[in-house]
């Protein structure tokens, strides 16, 4: 089949679209998953330590530093609302684990978790979410 | 701020994806090509009015409609079939002065829309009407009975020369490649508005050749 110069150019820009839709997305989606590990590596850490008895000072800072670097490029591609709720929920979170609060904590972390869970299963291509 | 910076960034993607679409897109439009049109306008303006929502969501779709909009156009202009499916056929009114009830059902086109549009086209009556076709951007094309038309030159054998106006200066701007393509040098167009009491090229509003060479020269309102 003889392809025409029109063909080639449009073939290249189709190339070109896909690449700029599926791969930054793509790419991010990982992003997001890798984050959300993270942060709840954190966490987990957090909540032993509480759990345990010991002062998760060190580890809260940790977390801090990590959702500090974080949230900005997260507002490139979550809704900017969800990235000021988590935003908030980690201040409330962080302060309660500082001050050993644990249940207060604990029900913090739930919430965090929850948030973050939605954030990611909102981008996941599925059924549901497609419809 | 940003939602002004937003509104330049996707005012000016918009552009660039309608340029991308064609000329068509801009002027009559296909079913298929109405409905991206539309969905474009819809899906820039949210991120440019809540700046809660990331310019990507506004983006990904814009991009997604020129992707889906570019196979479209290409799946019809290689396949008579798919373009019958997505822009549908032209259907005819009125033929030889009758008017096709049957298509006129079809197309959901009532009575009064086609004599309207039928006088907006200077044919008051129906039986001057050979072929009234509707076309699938919704046009009315219509070809009237040669008994109606108005007589042409060659009717009388008269010569019609055909005189082409090529711009030469517009607003003071010359355009080079028009006075080329004539053949004209700047000296020789320089003289022509010294003529008409120009000084530089800077002092025509507008000027134009027609094929037999006569110039036309408006000079601005300050070199008069």
């Amino acid at each position: 089949m003889r392809l025409y110069r029109i063909t080639w150019i449009f073939i290249l820009a189709l190339i070109i679209l896909v690449s700029l839709v599926i791969l930054p997305t793509t790419l991010f989606t990982r992003m997001l998953r890798k984050d959300i590990e993270k942060f709840e590596d954190g966490m987990n850490r957090i909540n032993q330590q509480l759990v345990e008895g010991q002062n998760p000072g060190e580890a809260c800072d940790d977390l801090e530093r990590l959702w500090h670097s974080h949230r900005r490029h997260w507002s490139f591609y979550v809704h900017h609302n969800i990235v000021d709720n988590l935003d908030m929920l980690f201040s409330a979170y962080l302060a309660e684990s500082r001050n050993q609060n644990v249940k207060a904590a604990l029900s913090e972390a739930a919430r965090i978790d929850s948030l973050l869970r939605a954030a990611e299963e909102n981008d996941r291509l599925s059924w549901y979410n497609v419809f | 701020m940003v939602g002004f910076v937003r509104t330049i960034f996707m005012y000016t993607l918009v552009i660039i994806i309608l340029r991308c679409m064609g000329k068509r897109q801009i002027g009559q439009l296909q079913p298929y090509e109405f409905v991206i049109a539309l969905m474009i306008s819809d899906v820039a303006s949210i991120p440019m009015q809540d700046i809660a929502v990331p310019l990507w969501n506004g983006i990904i779709p814009i991009l997604s409609l020129l992707f889906l909009q570019l196979i479209l156009s290409f799946l019809i202009m290689k396949h008579k079939s798919i373009r019958n499916i997505i822009c549908g056929r032209p259907c005819v009114l009125i033929r030889r002065g009758t008017i096709v009830e049957s298509a006129l059902r079809n197309q959901m086109y009532n009575l009064d829309d086609l004599l309207e549009a039928l006088r907006v086209k200077g044919f008051p009556k129906v039986d001057d009407v050979l072929m009234a076709v509707l076309e699938n951007n919704g046009e009315l094309s219509v070809l009237p009975y040669s008994r109606t038309e108005a007589p042409q030159r060659s009717d009388f054998g008269m010569q019609s020369p055909e005189n082409l106006i090529t711009d030469l200066i517009v607003g003071g701007y010359l355009l080079r490649d028009n006075l080329a393509l004539c053949g004209i040098s700047k000296e020789m167009l320089k003289g022509e508005i010294v003529k008409c009491g120009g000084k530089s090229f800077d002092d025509v509003f507008y000027c134009y050749v027609d094929s037999e060479g006569v110039f036309y020269t408006q000079l601005k309102e300050q070199a008069r």
